[in-house]
Parts: C-alpha cells; sequence; structure tokens
C-alpha cells in the first residue's frame, strides 16, 4: 500500500491517500478533534499504564 | 464490459456496466465492505481498524478513469464511447448499522468538507465535465449495501436532466434577468405553505411542482453555483438544515426513511454558469406508511409525474417534525 500525507485542507481536515492492491485509490478524511478522541481511546485500551495524553485544544 | 451507447431518440448517452451484474447485494453485517476491517477479521474495502470519512474509488464503476474498449463497434446512428469518467463511494462513517440521519450535526458537516473537496478535485479533472454527488438509501431505492454510504459520478458530458435544469436557467435569465431558483425560493417563502425549514443560508421546502409526494428541495439563500463557493457558516448550516429534514422524514412513519438524495451543482467543464444556483433534492418514494410511489408509465414512459396528494398538505407533515439542531448529539 503506498500512502501520502497532503497538507490540510481546512484548519481541521487532512486527507491521506492510499493506493489499494488492485490499483484504485482511498482517500481517508482525518479531523484534528477525531484523531485526538481516537488517540484518547488508543490510550486507554493499552495493557500497561502510560501516562495520560495532553488535552488537545478543539479546532 | 462496459460502454457508452448513443440513444439517438433522446440524444442521450447510456451506460452498460456488465461488471456490475454480480456486485455485492446485501451482505450479512460481518461481510460488509464497508466496515472497517477488525484484525484478524473479513478484509473490507476500507484497510483500517477505524476511520472518520473515507472515499474511494468503487469496486464495481459504472465509468473508470482508464476504461475497457467497447464490447460492440459503434455506427453513424449508434455512436459508442469508452465509459471514461470517475465512480467514488463516500463512506459516511464506520458505524454499519447507522443513516446519514443518526449521525451528528458535526459529522454532516465533515461530510460537507468532504463534498467540497471532491468536487474540487474531481472538478480539476480535464476529462470530467460534471461531478455528480447522490446517496441512495433504502431497499426501496436500490440499495445493495446498508452500510451510510454515499456516490460521485464525475461524468465526461453534463448529464440530460442537469442540461435542461441549465437551459431552464438561462431561459428564465434572459427572459427575466433573474436568476430561477432565487426566484422559485422566493415564490416559496412568500407563500409559505411549503416551507419545511430554513436558516440563515438555506430553506427546505417541497416544491410547488413536487413529482414525490415527500419530494424535498434544500436552496441556498445566497445566489452561489457549488460547494466550492460556501462560506464556513454556509457549511454548517446546510449540515444542520440537513440533518432537520432528514430526522423529519424518519419521523413521518417512524421508518428509516428510504430516498435518493441529489446535489445540483454547476458542471466543471470550464464555461459560465452564473445563472445557475446550487439546490439539493430528496426524492423519498415512500407515498404512506406502507405503500411507495413507482415510476410507472406515465413517468417512465411520458416523463410526466403524477403526485396522488398535495404538496401543502406533505409539507405541513414534515414541518411539525422538524426539531432544534443539537451539534453534537447523533
Amino acid at each position: 500500500m503506498n500512502e501520502s500525507n497532503e497538507k490540510n485542507l481546512s484548519d481541521s481536515m487532512t486527507r491521506r491517500r492510499v493506493i489499494l492492491p488492485d490499483g484504485r485509490y482511498l482517500i481517508f478524511y482525518d479531523f484534528a478533534e477525531s484523531a485526538a478522541e481516537a488517540r484518547q481511546d488508543a490510550a486507554k485500551k493499552e495493557p500497561h499504564p502510560q501516562p495520560e495524553a495532553a488535552e488537545e485544544k478543539n479546532v | 464490459m462496459s460502454e457508452l451507447r448513443w440513444n439517438p431518440l433522446m440524444g442521450e448517452w447510456v451506460a452498460t456496466a456488465t461488471h456490475r451484474q454480480d456486485r455485492t447485494f446485501l451482505p450479512p453485517e460481518n461481510f460488509c465492505p464497508l466496515c472497517p476491517t477488525e484484525p484478524g477479521g473479513f478484509p473490507t474495502e476500507i484497510p483500517a481498524e477505524t476511520y472518520d470519512i473515507v472515499a474511494f474509488e468503487n469496486k464495481f464503476p459504472s465509468l473508470k478513469k482508464d476504461p475497457d474498449e467497447p464490447a460492440v463497434e459503434g455506427t453513424e446512428l449508434y455512436p459508442v464511447q469508452p465509459s471514461k469518467g470517475i465512480c467514488e463511494v463516500i463512506v459516511y462513517s464506520p458505524r454499519h448499522t447507522n443513516t446519514l440521519a443518526g449521525e451528528s450535526v458535526e459529522q454532516i458537516y465533515k461530510l460537507i468538507l468532504v463534498w467540497t473537496d471532491r468536487f474540487r478535485e474531481l472538478g480539476e479533472r480535464d476529462f470530467i465535465k460534471y461531478v455528480f454527488i447522490f446517496e441512495n438509501k433504502g431497499e426501496a431505492v436500490g440499495v445493495t449495501l446498508h452500510h451510510p454510504h454515499g456516490q460521485i459520478y464525475a461524468y465526461p458530458f453534463v448529464p440530460p436532466r442537469l442540461e435542461k435544469e441549465l437551459e431552464q436557467s438561462r431561459k428564465h435569465k434572459e427572459k427575466t434577468g433573474s436568476c430561477l431558483l432565487c426566484d422559485i425560493v422566493a415564490e416559496e417563502k412568500s407563500d409559505g405553505r411549503r416551507i419545511v425549514a430554513e436558516n440563515d443560508s438555506f430553506v427546505a421546502y417541497i416544491p410547488f411542482f413536487a413529482r414525490y409526494p415527500y419530494e424535498t428541495h434544500i436552496a441556498s439563500r445566497r445566489h452561489l453555483q457549488a460547494f466550492t463557493d460556501f462560506t464556513d457558516k454556509e457549511q454548517r448550516e446546510l449540515a444542520e438544515i440537513l440533518k432537520q429534514v432528514l430526522v423529519a422524514f424518519d419521523g413521518l412513519f417512524n421508518v428509516s426513511f428510504p430516498y435518493m438524495m441529489i446535489v445540483h451543482q454547476r458542471p466543471t467543464d470550464g464555461a459560465s454558469y452564473d445563472y445557475y444556483h446550487f439546490h439539493i433534492e430528496f426524492y423519498p418514494p415512500m407515498r404512506t406508511a406502507t405503500k411507495l410511489k413507482f415510476l410507472a408509465g406515465s413517468e417512465s414512459g411520458a416523463g410526466m409525474f403524477i403526485n396522488d396528494t398535495l404538496p401543502e398538505v406533505k409539507a405541513a407533515e414534515l414541518r411539525e417534525l422538524v426539531k432544534p439542531v443539537d451539534w453534537k448529539s447523533d
């Protein structure tokens, strides 16, 4: 899978394009607030306690 | 195999796409191709454990950027062209059993940002003349995947219904000096009986000439032609009014309401369409809780729709179901 991170399209949106094995493109649209929530959820699922991530400012 | 075949009777193209005949059809939830791919689980179209919104090239496209050679040879009466274009699937959220009506206003706003980006990127391709954004929702309209999603067909020509709207808009502007849809919105506002919802930037109404009992249009108040003309406030207020209309639809018969959602914008062929006006049209097939409106002889064969209901009555039903928006709740 080939990836390229592209610049922010607006204050809170980023897009990440990948090429699937059959040659089609797929674009992940991520939003800063959603990404922060996903990181916090992932940290909570860690088997060993980790220092809490700094709370991110909502964009 | 696929190609574009010319219909000389109607002066329009028809696409054949035989590879679509065997496309994925109503799979069980644990084999949904639009869900995230769980570790060790069924590999879906989306190689991620979660996502926000995803856009990808349709696996069973009606149009391709590198199309196959036509399956038949054309003639002078029946020209044939490769079916060149781009078909995308836009997956609204990772939540399989949700619908756009069930998503938060914030998620709908994010979708509008994605639509804007797709319209801009696809419209910049020199072989794309029209970027058509739409959603088919519900088995009653022929949906084959339940996971909440829409599509984009980026056509190599301006499709027939848009050609007609553009021509009507252009003639109205020439005759009266004003925008046709601006005048329609003004008349609907003046009458008031068919208004469903409104905010600073948009008006939702069942049009005077509605063809389906609950056909609903959402038009921008400001005269603009495409998503790329929107301000941030307009993007947010479109999300709000979409949420209101979609929730009202579901409240009519307390079922997840089937519909076709159609975004009408200017073409992307580089010409000027300043006489045209952005709007969204909903075609819901339900006419009662238990009956559908079918496109039968008059609609399909003659192009004349018969509406068994009065738009003024149906709009009043919908208006009663419109609720204030809350940005964070589903």
